[in-house]
């Protein structure tokens, strides 16, 4: 998955253009590109031969489960002390507590103990088809794809044998609760998760974008991130991260004065480069303390420092905004 | 407007984005001319649309609002930062305008002394004068119930309300690259229009509670003029209340003294509350009635190894499958489908069987029959009576299959009835 297009855009683009009729560079692309998943299809079928493959929706379900999706929440903390307000608690998932409810969920069609024996050897087989839906189902969730499409896209990723992998050393899925009122207070916060703790390599200040581009294998996945109530979050991990950042949402960050003895000072920003210095901040006599005089700083700004027209809203906020907070938990501590 | 993608992890600053129709309502005429040869004909009437473009005016829905600064109700060290409120509507502060352009919303901040909220109908609270304005750029309700914010005296209104060029400096739009955060809402484009307050709120020796209010300026020129009587009343389109205090409430501070530690710890100096295998002891009733204590691991792993706890004092297994029959049961679609799959995994299982059973007696049978070609040709028929019996049984149905024809004919009626081929075609 390394182009832009997200998976679903992916699959999309690739039906329309067997549609279409495909671009003229690849004028041979589509054909034995379904030629090839014939032929890729047919050995699979011969070794499962007996066990018909779980139907798309029922794997997809089965996986949303695994995730924790629609359990309740007495399941997974039944004693509030477990989870105290102000508190985050790292984990893993339970492979072999999943592996039960899946037999429980599978044992609804059939609960004769043939069809519990059959299900018990068939659970391997199913655990494997669910762990490789995971990644999916935040994608449904979020309605970029349906399931039909994921389970074709799935499909054609086992053809083309990407999944293989994986399957050898199983990842697990970790995750963390969070209860306290940066859930509430500060909607649309970012976590981010990384294989690396080391802050030579992934350092305090690094733009996550930036380092998720020229270091994709330090990448943790997310695969749910989610609010369970207005204070508790939750979030799963495909794999274990070393390092767990929560930061402040893009959108709100804030603006900020430095306090400069009695009074407060302001950077000067041109959006190009690093601070130029400062200006001290103008306040408005009068009963009412703490007023800014807004059209004053900008004055004085202009004077410091001269854009090619005068400063507007945007020019002002810029100079005011403060670096959004974030927060790192590492699974080393770090040097004092 | 065309505009390069906001690179991810930036933020780009946009002064104002003006919508080219403030809110009102608008008349459309239309009108057709025909010309026949240069001769102007009977032209169709005039067609006039009336068209309403709509905009929160009195009130903002709280789903307009993306986040604000600080948050509502709460205690914290805010007094460096100035408050702030973002809107998911980018154009929104343009979407009225005061004559010269100016944005209609402001964010004042009010210590609890120095203003009060009012709640009453929209022509008592604003006065005649302004109401009449109002009602003139867009008919509205004079009755409606809004909530209007009013200072003390009037040296604190001035004190607090922005300058006109400071309300235009105090709006700006940010658009920032939203692609990777929490599944929080659809609105997603990445377009916010934030207005700050001008006012720093200061904390003093004790909490200091303050409330941000967002005012409409809509109509209301007459708040800039010097010669005001009394106090004039701005409607407050939303508001919230917080607490200046000397330490905590921002986001660092809160993140950084989160309780932190693996699932299953208690909270900070209280005993240990769940075994060696991570299961919690829960309080349960045996069949007899007798009480009995039961224990019970979650699906979260902290420090527990991770075999399951199993025993006949732990339901660990048992609730799990229990909750996945539950699930399931919920889900119609899930039932039809794991049936049909059951189904088909039994008819496909039955059928692997028999096919292998088949494949086993043929090979079975071929392999005692080339064995008993050996046997006959190398060892006595009296020594071996069974491989001779074989031997008789393979040549037998051989010499059958050799000569049986497809339609099941009796291998000896070919000589029985003469079969003669009939010429072609009628004889005549």
């Amino acid at each position: 998955m390394t182009t832009h297009l997200s998976a679903g855009g992916r699959l999309l683009a690739e039906r329309l253009g067997a549609l279409v009729g495909p671009p003229a560079e690849a004028a041979e692309g589509p054909v034995p590109r379904a030629r090839a998943l014939a032929a890729a299809a047919e050995p699979a079928v011969a070794a499962t031969a007996g066990t018909p493959p779980l139907p798309p929706y029922v794997e997809h379900v089965l996986a949303r489960w695994s995730l924790l999706h629609d359990l309740p929440f007495r399941y997974l903390v039944p004693d509030a002390r477990l989870l105290p307000s102000e508190s985050i608690r790292f984990f893993r998932l339970d492979g072999g507590w999943l592996e039960c409810l899946r037999a429980g969920a599978l044992a609804v069609g059939g609960d004769g103990s043939r069809e519990r024996a059959g299900t018990r050897t068939l659970l391997p087989q199913v655990t494997a088809a669910v762990t490789e839906q995971l990644p999916l189902v935040r994608e449904v969730q979020r309605t970029r794809m349906s399931i039909p499409v994921a389970a074709d896209l799935l499909a054609e990723a086992r053809a083309a044998g990407e999944l293989t992998a994986g399957a050898a050393a199983p990842v697990p899925v970790t995750g963390f609760l969070l209860r306290s009122s940066l859930v509430s207070a500060w909607p649309g916060m970012e976590v981010r998760a990384w294989h690396s703790d080391d802050p030579a390599v992934v350092r305090p200040g690094v733009d996550p974008d930036e380092l998720a581009r020229t270091r994709p294998d330090l990448v943790v996945e997310l695969l749910r991130l989610e609010r369970l109530s207005p204070s508790v979050l939750v979030a799963l991990f495909r794999g274990a991260p070393r390092l767990v950042w929560l930061e402040e949402p893009p959108q709100s960050v804030q603006f900020g004065l430095e306090a400069d003895g009695t009074g407060w000072r302001a950077p000067i920003r041109d959006g190009a480069g690093p601070d130029l210095g400062s200006v001290p901040v103008p306040m408005r006599p009068g009963p009412v303390p703490g007023v800014v005089d807004v059209a004053g700083l900008a004055h004085n700004l202009d004077q410091a420092h001269p854009l090619p027209q005068p400063r507007g809203g945007a020019a002002v906020a810029l100079s005011l905004l403060q670096a959004p907070s974030r927060q790192r938990f590492g699974a080393s501590t770090p040097p004092a | 407007m065309t505009q390069t993608p906001v690179a991810p992890g930036s933020i780009r600053l946009h002064d104002t984005v003006t919508p080219s129709l403030t809110a009102g309502t608008y008349r459309f005429r239309s009108r057709l001319e025909v010309t026949d040869r240069g001769t102007a004909q009977t032209a169709p009437p005039e067609h006039a649309i009336h068209v309403q473009v709509g905009a929160p005016r009195l009130v903002l829905d709280a789903t307009e609002v993306a986040g604000q600064h600080p948050p509502r109700d709460a205690v914290g060290a805010f007094g460096d930062r100035l408050p702030h409120v973002v809107l998911g509507r980018r154009a929104l502060p343009w979407e009225r305008r005061l004559g010269d352009g100016t944005p209609w919303l402001a964010l004042l901040v009010v210590r609890a002394d120095e203003a009060s909220l009012t709640t009453g109908t929209l022509r008592s609270l604003v006065g005649e004068a302004v109401f009449t304005r109002l009602n003139g750029i867009e008919p509205v309700d004079g009755n409606r119930a809004v909530v209007g914010l009013r200072a003390k005296d009037l040296a604190t209104f001035r004190g607090l309300l922005p300058s006109r060029a400071d309300v235009r400096l105090l709006t700006h739009v940010r658009q920032v690259n939203v692609a990777d955060t929490a599944l929080a809402g659809s609105d997603d484009d990445g377009w916010f229009a934030v207005v700050t307050a001008n006012r720093l709120p200061l904390g003093g020796a004790t909490p200091t509670p303050y409330t941000a209010c967002l005012v409409s300026l809509e109509a209301r020129d007459d708040v800039w003029e010097t010669n005001l009587t009394s106090v004039p009343t701005l409607l407050v389109l939303a508001s919230w209340p917080f607490v200046t205090s000397s330490a905590g409430g921002t986001f660092e501070h809160v993140a950084a003294h989160l309780d932190l530690d693996a699932f299953g710890a208690p909270p900070a100096g209280q005993p240990p509350l769940v075994d060696a295998d991570g299961a919690l002891a829960l309080s349960a009733v045996r069949r007899d009635g007798t009480p009995a204590t039961m224990g019970y691991r979650p699906p979260l792993l902290g420090a527990a190894p991770d075999p399951l706890p199993a025993g006949p004092g732990d339901a660990t297994g048992d609730a799990a499958f229990e909750l996945g029959r539950l699930l399931a049961a919920a889900d119609g679609r899930f039932i039809r489908e794991v049936v049909a799959w059951h189904r088909a995994a039994d008819d496909a299982a039955r059928a692997g069987s028999a096919a292998s059973l088949r494949e086993d007696s043929a090979r079975s049978y071929a392999a005692s029959g080339t064995l008993s070609h050996r046997a006959v040709a190398t060892a006595d028929v009296a020594d071996q009576p069974l491989a001779a019996l074989g031997e008789t049984f393979a040549q037998r149905l051989l010499s059958r299959t050799a000569r049986a024809d497809l339609w099941q004919a009796h291998p000896g009626g070919a000589t029985v009835i003469g079969r003669q081929p009939r010429p072609e075609g009628e004889p005549s």
